[in-house]
């Protein structure tokens, strides 16, 4: 089993997280979050659930989602333009120009009849964005490797030569777009979209999200950050499902997705809900595990969980990898079936992923208290789960402790 | 004055290292400045620092690293004193690098 994660997943791994296509697409697609946050603000501003506070912000809802237009419902076009940036930074062309061009070949690609299409802004251009991002970028590279640039003569200052750098590449790419779209009449954004929706229709199902909990866990068995290595795949789909979401939320009409609560209900506390595993260490005789639970619990508390992770450790040790796994798959079952059942409330609203226990169930579920009480069952859950394994892992370090001190 | 640049996922679980180890270079009268980041390769301070260690869980990343910036010391830092916090120890792994 070790040499098995040794000798194929770590190798495996380390190729997906250096990868450069996947790493601009997660750099890329950070950038929504924060907007995404500003956009769920004024949800949790315009819903609060207080009767008088709603029938007031009714009146203002105007003044006050007018914030979640320009950041929620522009998703897609933000997306566009992180993964244009950092496609540029990975491959080596100039990142603004390369925006410049990305910007205007998605307008091309999925103009409409009225004009630039601003359907295509949302979340629902999201994979669009991507795939355009993508090939811009290599079309814009093969051109600067091939020489084909405009070349001013010596002498022209280089402000005024560089401001023709996007001229040639601008141009290839509106044409190829051009020739799809216009020419060709390809709706190219829904093409992308049907390609795509295997992989996101997997994500929103009980095992796909299973399995992606499992997979992040075991490749921080492993010591490799198993959530940023699997963000490139996973986050483009859970925005967009987050999205409709907070769209649902916002209009007050039954929440849709279901595959949006990991963030608050799985891994918080740090991935493989340590908080369990800190207790426990709170609670021991071990001078080290006391000392690393006392180091650990506060950083805990706003979901990250490194020194627990490295120090107890869970990395390459088989004792607690075990109830680390278990116990993220546990939750992930059990919050899935309370979701789907709609004993508790399902994730609509963006918060930030450090945002504490409990305070982060409740707010992130839109103002939901089974919810929240749900979240603080999962903490004696997971304490339970690492009970017995941590046990064990504690006679070992007692056992060496001993043999320090003699 | 060394530089020294820390780079995780978030820049937030290194920031938890930064006053640990400055705590253990003044106690040896050592002097540096330490900062904490998100990785990424085209992180300007990476270009000022003289020298660079990454958080275990991103270590994939040292091997791009050294290739755009091959003559920068980098390493990652060892698992257990990451996770114990031991500013000592990785402040130490620092000054080796920059054989200080």
């Amino acid at each position: 089993m070790g040499n098995w994660l040794e000798e194929k997943l770590l190798p495996a791994a380390n190729k997906l997280a250096q990868n450069k296509f996947l790493s601009a697409v997660r750099d890329g697609v950070t950038i929504i979050i924060p907007f995404s946050i500003i956009g769920a603000f004024a949800l949790i501003v315009g819903q609060f659930p207080v009767e008088s506070w709603m029938a007031f912000t009714d009146q203002y809802a105007d003044y006050i989602y007018c914030f979640s237009t320009v950041t929620l419902d522009c998703l897609g076009i933000l997306a566009l333009i992180g993964v244009s940036y950092n496609m540029a930074v990975q491959y080596g062309v100039d990142p603004i120009s390369n925006v410049a061009v990305a910007v205007a070949t998605f307008f091309m690609l999925t103009l409409s009849e009225g004009g630039v299409n601003l359907e295509v802004f949302s979340a629902a251009g999201m994979f669009c964005a991507i795939v355009v991002s993508y090939a811009v970028t290599m079309i814009y590279r093969f051109l600067v490797q091939k020489n084909i640039t405009i070349r001013m003569p010596d002498g022209v200052p280089p402000a005024v030569s560089n401001s023709f750098t996007c001229l040639i590449p601008g141009l290839v790419c509106l044409l190829l777009a051009w020739l799809i779209r216009i020419v060709l009449n390809i709706d190219v954004n829904g093409v992308i979209t049907a390609l795509f929706s295997p992989l996101v229709k997997g994500m929103n199902s009980l095992p796909g999200y299973v399995l992606y909990v499992f997979l992040m866990c075991l490749l921080w068995v492993v010591g490799i950050h198993g959530d940023m290595t699997l963000a490139p795949i996973a986050e483009p789909i859970t925005l967009a499902l987050m999205a409709e979401n907070m769209e649902a939320f916002k209009n007050g009409a039954a929440i849709p997705n279901i595959a949006t609560f990991s963030p608050m209900f799985v891994v918080f506390t740090g991935t493989g809900c340590t908080i369990g595993l800190v207790i426990n260490m709170l609670l021991s005789k071990s001078k080290r595990y006391n000392e690393l639970g006392k180091l650990s619990v506060l950083p805990g508390l706003f979901n990250i969980n490194e020194p627990q992770t490295f120090g107890a450790p869970v990395v390459m040790n088989p004792v607690l990898a075990i109830p680390y796994i278990g116990v993220s798959v546990i939750l992930t079952i059990c919050t899935w079936l309370l979701m789907q059942f709609n004993i508790i409330g399902r994730v609509c609203v963006e918060v930030p992923w450090t945002t504490p226990p409990i305070i982060g169930a409740y707010l992130a579920t839109g103002f939901n208290i089974p919810a929240a009480i749900w979240n603080a069952i999962e903490i004696v859950i997971s304490f339970l789960v690492y009970r017995p394994f941590f046990k064990k892992q504690e006679a070992i370090e007692l056992e060496m402790e001993k043999a320090k001190e003699e | 004055m060394r530089k020294i640049l820390l780079c995780c996922a978030a820049g937030m679980s290194t920031s938890l290292l930064v006053s640990k180890m400055e705590k253990a270079a003044a106690d040896e009268g050592y002097e540096c400045e330490i900062e904490a980041v998100p990785f990424k390769i085209n992180e300007p301070k990476i270009e000022e620092a003289d020298v660079v260690l990454l958080g275990p869980q991103v270590r994939f990343n040292l091997k791009p690293l050294q290739e755009r910036y091959p003559d920068l010391p980098s390493a990652a830092i060892d698992m257990m004193a990451y996770g114990m916090c031991d500013g000592a120890s990785i402040l130490k792994q620092a000054k080796d690098l920059l054989g200080d």
